[in-house]
Formats: structure tokens, sequence, C-alpha cells
């Protein structure tokens, strides 16, 4: 009898992960390793006592050259990684799909662009992308030096592919960070976020 | 002269920025060559009459396997807008969205959208007079569409009826095709096909359809900017029971108790029947 009820508790304990098993805000962010462009293996856990900021990356898409051809997300990710921010823009393209470069082209691709993020990981085989659920590019999630997740959604207001909205919009993910190394409370953790599906 | 090769990838860059007019009052995106998009503002009449009101559509034609959004679009994409410009005293209504498709994306990615073609109408308020013998409409509409990659697309649009004592209808097949596949508001009285009612279950909403046993029920909800939800899903139905669309509220307010939305009806004929569910 005993063991029927650890095996029924133990079913419904897997059924609550799967219904749960979106990142919660405020809840431990999942971990993860992924290598980036330069050949390097990079994981969530190295970076605790640092804020990271995850960005969920492909340049074909239109809502990503909004922010990139704007310098907006440049300018983020310079602002935020010098004051000591980890920025790791995440390309969850699979194989031959939109967005999927090689470790070269995103190097060259990034150059040319001038970002300023701290690494482009490659998760080709969706993996992290499921575990967090990014439905979109750019999708962008923030996780606090104790590696608790704090925001998940938009970059900002104005769901649009129009860089000239940029100015306009209210910005997320400075509005969150920002709150977050001044100790106050972060007003919209969750937000819709917005752009082109990641290319599963 | 530069050879056959560059002129082509110059011209698919440019085609995919730039939309060509091709004939009267249609305008196409192109991406390599190709037209995506085919975007007409049309009247369901020729003539308008002053003081009575008309109908215009923005009639949107995909290329086959893509697709443009609702009002709502989902996980991904934005919805088509459309801006009018009309005469003075005129009044127009928002846009009347027929009824949306949900997509399902690799990476269980849900949207909801038209495939093949729209008609976006709004209907429009004339005023008891007007001067002159013709009236002209111009507007904006902007649009992404989406196949495996997105592109953004949109137009300036321009419209000139006549007005006299009497309606030439114009397009009619079309307009009627539309207005079929608008969904009715629910009044919540008795001898509508569907009774719904809401509860809010800790992270969910449910909202519990009374009908005929043999329909399926498939929910577009309409979310406020600051509510997120995830994928609504038809739970198990109960013989002779309600039917009940849990839908997971991510984020949003502790005293969010209703969603307005959509509620799409599958009938046992396959025919589609959509309803305007008005959350408070």
């Amino acid at each position: 009898m005993k063991k029927k009820m650890a095996a029924l508790s133990c079913g419904m304990l897997l059924v609550a992960t799967a219904l749960f098993a979106a990142p919660q805000i405020g809840e431990k962010a999942p971990d993860f390793t992924l290598t980036d462009t330069e050949g390097r293996s990079h994981s969530l856990a190295d970076f605790r006592g640092k804020h990271v900021v995850l960005e969920w990356i492909n340049h074909g898409c239109p809502f990503v050259k909004k922010h990139y051809d704007s310098g907006n997300m440049q300018a983020l990710q310079k602002r935020f990684t010098d004051e000591g921010v980890v920025w790791l823009a995440i390309n969850t393209s699979k194989s031959g799909e939109q967005g999927n470069m090689s470790p070269e082209e995103w190097k060259k691709a990034s150059a040319e662009k001038k970002a300023a993020h701290t690494s482009v990981l490659l998760d080709p085989d969706g993996k992290v992308g499921r575990a967090y659920e990014a439905k979109v590019t750019p999708h962008m999630f923030i996780i606090d030096p104790e590696g608790t997740l704090i925001y998940n959604g938009a970059i900002d207001s104005i769901r649009s592919a129009d860089r000239a909205d940029v100015e306009k919009a209210e910005n997320y993910v400075v509005k969150a960070l920002t709150a977050s190394k001044e100790g106050r409370p972060i007003e919209r953790a969750v937000t819709q976020p917005y752009g082109c599906a990641v290319k599963y | 002269v530069p050879s056959f090769p560059d002129m082509r990838g110059i011209l698919s860059k440019v085609c995919a920025l730039i939309f060509l007019v091709s004939g009267a009052g249609v305008v196409a995106q192109e991406h390599q060559g190709r037209a995506l998009v085919n975007a007409d503002l049309i009247a369901d009449t020729e003539t308008i009459v002053p003081g009575r009101p008309f109908t215009l559509g923005l009639h949107l034609r995909m290329a086959e396997g893509w697709h443009t959004y609702w009002a709502f679009p989902g996980d991904s994409g934005f919805p088509t807008t459309l801006e009018l410009e009309l005469p003075e005293g005129f009044r127009a209504t928002e846009i009347q969205w027929p009824l949306p498709r949900r997509l399902v994306e690799p990476g269980d990615i849900h949207v909801y959208a038209y495939k093949e073609e729209v008609l976006l109408m709004v209907r429009v308020f004339p005023p008891l007079e007007i001067e002159g013998n013709e009236i002209s409409i111009r507007g904006r509409s902007d649009w992404l569409v989406c196949e495996q990659i997105c592109l953004p697309g949109g137009t300036d649009l321009a419209l000139t009826l006549k007005v006299g004592p009497q309606a030439e209808p114009k397009n009619q097949e079309l307009f009627q095709r539309a207005l079929g596949s608008l969904p009715t508001p629910l009044r919540g009285r008795a001898g509508e096909p569907v009774q719904v009612s809401w509860v809010r279950d800790g992270k969910s909403l449910q909202l519990a359809v009374e009908g005929p046993n043999d329909w399926r029920y498939e929910f577009f909800p309409l979310p406020e900017e600051t509510t997120v939800l995830g994928h609504p899903e038809l739970t198990a139905v109960p013989r002779g029971k309600a039917a009940v669309v849990r839908i997971p509220v991510v984020e949003g307010p502790e005293t969010l108790r209703q969603l307005k939305g959509v509620l799409v009806a599958e009938t046992a004929d396959g025919e589609r029947r959509g309803f305007i569910v008005t959350g408070r």
C-alpha cells in the first residue's frame, strides 16, 4: 500500500513538473552549458555573482534587425557589460533554418554590427530554447547574481518591426536590470514577448 | 553591365523592401521575384449614399504557405494594421476580424493567423450631407507575413467612390463570404447557441461552454497589454456536461476573472462558427 502511494505521488510529481516546466520568476533559472562561437563552453553556473541577460537572436528576423539596425541592442549590451553584466546572445535556429550560421559567420556578423555582448552561444538542437520556452527573437531573460530568474519577456513595449519605435518604447530590460541592481522590486517581471518565432 | 546573377541578387534585396504597384489599386509585396502579399482597399459599393453605412475591406492575398496575423498574433508575429483617412464627418468602426486559424509551429509556438486570403472589414458611416460627387479615402496598412521566415510589409492605400442617391453594390461575393466568417456577439441570453461562464482557478482561467454535445471548441484570447497567457487548451469533455477551455495565466492581475476573445466552435459538419466573448 505504502509503495503504491509512493508510486502515485511520484507520478503526480512528474505531472506537476511537466505542467510547470516553464521557468518561473523568483525560482532558480534552468542551468545550461553551451558552446560559443569561439568554441569555448559556458555554463550559466559559471556566472554566479553577476547579472546575466539572455537574448534570443536570429539576424534574419526583422524584429532583431529593428534593434540592431537602430543600434539599440548594441547600446544596451555596451552599457550593461560595462557595468559588469554578462550578456549572452543565444541562437536556437535549427540547421538549415534562418539564423543558423557557422561560428565564422557569427563572428563576422557580430563584428559588422559592432555587437557588445559577452558571447554568442549556439543552441541548434533547441535544448536551451525549450528549457526557457524561448518563443521569439528577440526574447529576453534576466537572471540575478544568485541564479534566480527575474525577468521573462519582450525587450520593450512597442510590438513592431519599425526601428522608429525604439525611441518611443519603454524598455523593460533596462527597467528590470536597473531595479534589480538597485535592490528595488521589478514592476513588470513577465511581459508578452514579440518577434519572429524561434526556428526550432 | 552587371552580370545576371548580380542583378538578381540586388533585385531580390530591393524587392524585399519595396512594394510595386501592379494594376488598379492592387499592391504587391515582392520577395525574390515572387508576390508574397497582394493588398487592395475595396468597398461593397461603387457609389455611396449620404447617411447610409457601407463597408470597406482590406483584401490581403498571401502566397501559398504564407500567413498574416489576427488581432492578437499569439506567441509571435504582429497584427495587420489599417489606418484610414476619411473625409470630414465620416466615422468608422475598428477592424472586424474574420475567424483566425491556430497554426502550431516547431517548438510548440502557437500563432493565430490567416492563410491564402482575408478581408479585414471596417463599417463606415457617412454624414447626412456630402459635398461633391465623389469622395477619396486614403489609408495605410502594415503587416507581417511569415512562412518559415517573416517579412514585414506595408502599403499606402487609396480608393475613390462616387456619391449618389443609390448604392451600386460591388464585390458582393467577397464581402458576403467575409461577413459569414465574422464572430457574432454572445449576450448571455437564453436561446443562444452556446452559453459561457468563467472560473478563476489559481494560475488559470476556465471557460465553461454549454452547447451542442458534438461541437469542438477553441478559444482565441485578446489579452490586455499587462496579461500574459499560456496556450488555451480544451480539456476532456464529460458527456452531457459543459466543455471547458483552460487558459493558463502566466502573468496578470489577481483580480482577472474573465478574458476577451473569440470562441470558435467546429460543428459536427465541420463548419466553423465564432462567438465574441466580452470579458469584463
